[in-house]
């Protein structure tokens, strides 16, 4: 399996890379910039977020927003900000891709121009309201946030939220706005992935003459990384309107592509996804100390976290789950996985490499793949050697990872009911999650 | 190098159009039903199962039954165990995908086409043995009543559950599928055992496949594996519904929830069925209304005024007429007023400000340019085929569609909303902070509190 492709660098800096699949009479716009979070500063956060708002209001040469015009065209249209990138895609019908390309050249070469005060406020009150129906009126919604605030210091780009502080986003001028896009945004800092039912060299040519004379824009410096990690186990509580106590420990871990990577995927895959995990068994359906359990490793551009997350049953206490998790962590970096939870994991690895290939556009699309290859690793062609970074997985790779992984510090986060903060884990000290 | 383009917006040009592909119906003696739909590109297949009988079927005293017997299908077989099963689905690189839902249950897998007769063995095994052990039984009871617990301080999930019973009162759509705390407390693994046994394995099933599989494939998988029902399936049978009886609106509700940042709403009332003929101006009217992210609904509330994050209506089809709602959640100052601009929206599109030439031309292409994408990977193929399968809609079903809506009138639009929505009906609810909230002015009444609880 691959996903067949051309690769041109215009003259500004843009990858431009196209993809034929004629299945269907549509085609996958998807654009990347490699601007997120992380390229925020403390005081200014959520710009990045805030921006993937304002994209969709208008630019100079059409100010009347995004979506209209597509919408009649028979679009999807989406984006989404992390703290890596910031994602934009439309899936158009094959007759409308010139609308399509034409509508994502002007914003990225005209967006400023037609930026207004009022445009940039609605936006963000939009964003406040996003915070709060997102996070702040969630069940363990701040959760993500105070973990991460506990997780990296006050330096380090991952430390503060995608979503932003609200008292940034309100202190954020009209100017902080333009700089930041002034910054980023532009050809030189993007890479435009085409999906679907193309001609190549007429697909080619039209991107040329829609974003061939952008300017390049200025070069994006990489952004420093604090390596200070955190010295010790850290306990911290968060009282939530929730009902049931949950428990969440969480890792600094390799990043994206980096060694141990994949291995600590298969990780929580074994620990703690589905029914077969070791932690589902015991946890959830033996010992019923947990309503649910699961397990992530986020792998991120600049380094990845691994977390684990349960919440406790009626009459049951996250100290009982913790000492379980942690017993089977351990036998897991002693003993690394058997022979048949491994092949059981590649196995589902390698088909979830095949389903992903069903779609030419929006997230995960053939098209999204395309660019987060070209982006995080300068070749779009990485689908096989993405999973074969899998299939050569060895027990040993696993236990390895997992042994490296519970040899450093981690921040155990209780989330409590209001007023329950003894249902904490013992020594817990209060998080901050703003 | 191709000069510049003039920066104006191009036009849209043609494209192709799709024809919804053919499906292939087998029946077998004892009428299970086998559908295949050959979707070719890559070497997967979705398997599914569908039971034309879903949660409006659940006793008065056991709502939730349905789901709650759907939910422990997985928990093993009489050959494997819950670990045994669940290892089989990933060594296909596989899981159980369970959906219940007021009209139906269906059970479906997406995996690799050489598994297909492994799948098909497993889904067989699980839909006609399930295992039913009572320490499984009590556990999943117990997450549910759980869960449903913790939902109360899901403010989405309280407005739904008050929405449901505010429109539907007694009627069967009046809970939702997984049923309430005091209904679990009550059921018993006998009741879960007896429901399996003699309403859903009686029950015809259709078996949908949509992949790169051939029909005799799949009959060959199904044969092999789909144990023979003796003296043959039996035709679901509806539970009796008087529409009569349900409560009438308008009505303003209120779940207390001090000090919340956000008020949940919804809007809404007892609508169309699945089986109306008005479905294609009922489309166009609702993409106009808040169907999209350019509706008026959204542009109002989210883009003039940032009350929010998104708003939409929707209408939720249903073999019996189902509910048409509008969902939101809006900053905790802005409450009232919201809610008067949603049914000033409502009340206008089919009085003061119909929908225009322009607006209807808009909605229709984008219904029918959109079409194509809705049948890319095999599980919405499956779902559409579902569809046709539980509603009885015709083969051409989908393909007329799209010549439906284009014929759609600006009098249709109005009449449509007029006779489906009429805003002097409207129930609202409300989850946040009273504090906010006036029933000056917005035409329900007075605010009726409510609160959710074992009921």
């Amino acid at each position: 399996m691959e996903i067949a492709y051309t690769k041109t660098t215009l003259a500004n800096g843009l990858d431009v890379i196209l993809h034929e699949d004629h299945a269907l009479p549509i085609v996958a716009v998807n654009v990347w910039y490699h601007v997120g979070s992380k390229d925020e500063r403390p005081g200014r956060t959520g710009f990045a977020h805030l921006f993937e708002h304002l994209m969709f209001e208008g630019s100079a040469n059409h100010d009347s927003g995004y979506f209209p015009p597509l919408q009649d065209a028979g679009a999807a249209v989406n984006g989404s900000t992390n703290a890596d990138r910031t994602n934009y895609w439309e899936v158009v019908p094959t007759g409308a891709l010139e609308l399509a390309l034409f509508l994502e050249s002007d914003r990225m070469g005209f967006l400023l121009p037609a930026l207004t005060e009022k445009k940039f406020t609605t936006q963000r009150e939009v964003v406040i309201n996003e915070r709060r129906q997102n996070y702040e009126n969630r069940p363990y919604g701040l959760a993500g946030i105070a973990m991460a605030t506990a997780l990296y210091p006050s330096r380090h780009p991952y430390h503060w939220p995608t979503i932003g502080y609200t008292p940034d986003l309100r202190d954020a001028t009209l100017d902080d706005v333009r700089d930041f896009f002034a910054r980023h945004y532009h050809p030189a800092n993007a890479s435009l992935a085409l999906a679907g039912d193309i001609d190549p060299a007429r697909a080619l040519a039209l991107v040329e003459r829609y974003f061939g004379d952008l300017p390049a824009g200025p070069p994006v410096p990489a952004v420093a990384v604090p390596h200070d990690g955190i010295a010790s186990e850290r306990r911290i509580v968060l009282e939530d309107r929730v009902d049931r106590p949950r428990v969440y420990l969480a890792w600094r871990s390799p990043a994206l592509f980096a060694e141990g990577d994949a291995a600590l995927d298969v990780v929580a895959d074994v620990i703690a996804s589905g029914k077969t995990s070791r932690l589902y068994r015991t946890l959830v359906h033996e010992r019923r100390l947990a309503l649910d359990v699961s397990a992530a490793q986020s792998s991120r551009e600049l380094e990845g976290f691994f977390q684990l997350a349960a919440t406790a049953a009626p009459g049951r206490t996250l100290a009982e789950i913790e000492a379980v998790v942690t017993a089977a962590l351990a036998e897991l970096a002693a003993d690394g996985p058997t022979d048949a939870e491994l092949s059981r994991a590649l196995a589902q690895a390698e088909a979830n490499f095949i389903y992903r290939l069903q779609t030419v556009g929006g997230f995960s699309g053939k098209s999204d793949q395309l660019n987060a290859y070209n982006v995080y690793r300068g070749d779009p062609g990485s689908f096989d050697a993405d999973l074969a970074r899998y299939l050569r997985l060895t027990p040993a790779d696993v236990r390895d990872a997992a042994r490296r992984l519970v040899a450093s510090p981690h921040v155990a986060l209780s989330v409590v009911p209001t007023g329950a903060s003894d249902q904490a884990l013992a020594g817990s000290e209060t998080a901050v999650a703003s | 190098m191709t000069a510049p383009a003039p920066r104006t917006l191009p036009a849209v040009g043609d494209s192709r159009g799709i024809h919804f592909p053919p499906i292939h119906k087998h029946t077998r003696g004892d009428g299970l039903r086998v559908w295949t739909v050959e979707h070719r590109g890559l070497p997967v297949v979705c398997l599914s199962v569908l039971w034309p009988i879903g949660s409006a079927a659940d006793p008065v005293d056991r709502f939730g039954l349905t789901s709650l017997t759907a939910d422990l299908l997985d928990e093993g077989t009489r050959t494997l165990d819950a670990v045994a099963l669940h290892d089989a689905l990933a060594r296909i690189g596989s899981h159980l995908e369970g959906e219940v839902g007021p009209d139906a249950a269906a059970l479906g897998l997406v995996t690799l086409v050489r598994h297909g007769a492994r799948a098909t063995e497993l889904l067989a095994d699980v839909a006609s043995h399930p295992r039913f052990d009572e320490s499984d039984f009590v556990r999943v009871r117990d997450n549910r009543i759980s869960r449903l617990v913790q939902m109360r301080d899901v403010p989405a999930a309280v407005a739904e559950r008050i929405f449901g019973t505010q429109l539907y009162g007694a009627h069967p759509y009046g809970h939702s599928s997984v049923g309430v705390e005091r209904t679990l407390r009550a059921t018993t693994l006998d009741d879960v055992r007896r429901f399996h046994a003699e309403v859903l394995l009686r029950t015809t099933p259709t078996i949908i496949a949509v992949g790169d599989v051939t029909p005799a494939d799949v009959i060959r998988w199904v044969d092999a594996a789909w144990p023979v029902q003796a003296g043959g399936f039996v035709a679901a049978t509806a539970p009796s519904v008087s529409t009569a009886a349900l409560p009438k609106g308008p009505s303003l509700s209120l779940v207390q929830r001090a000090n919340a940042a956000q008020s949940e709403l919804r809007v809404g009332r007892v609508s169309a069925a699945r089986s109306t003929p008005d479905y294609a101006a009922l489309a166009v009217m609702n993409t106009i209304l808040g169907g999209t992210f350019v509706s008026r609904v959204n542009l109002k509330l989210r883009e003039q005024k940032g009350f929010t994050y998104g708003v939409r209506s929707t209408f939720d089809y249903r073999r019996e007429p189902g509910p048409f709602s509008v969902q939101t959640s809006v900053q905790a100052s802005a409450t009232t007023e919201a809610i008067a601009d949603i049914l000033t929206e409502i009340r206008d599109i089919s009085g003061a400000r119909p929908a225009t030439e322009v607006e209807i031309a808009k909605a229709q292409a984008a219904l029918t340019r959109s079409y194509p994408r809705s049948f890319e990977t095999v599980e919405q193929v499956a779902r559409a085929v579902a569809q046709m399968a539980l509603h009885g809609l015709s083969d051409d079903y989908f393909d007329n569609f799209v010549r439906d809506v284009s014929r759609v009138t600006a009098a249709q639009v109005s009449d449509v909303a007029q006779r489906y929505v009429p805003a002097e009906d409207l129930h609202v609810v409300v989850v946040g902070d009273r504090s906010h909230l006036s029933a000056d002015g917005l035409g329900r009444g007075p605010i009726v509190e409510r609160s959710v609880g074992e009921d």
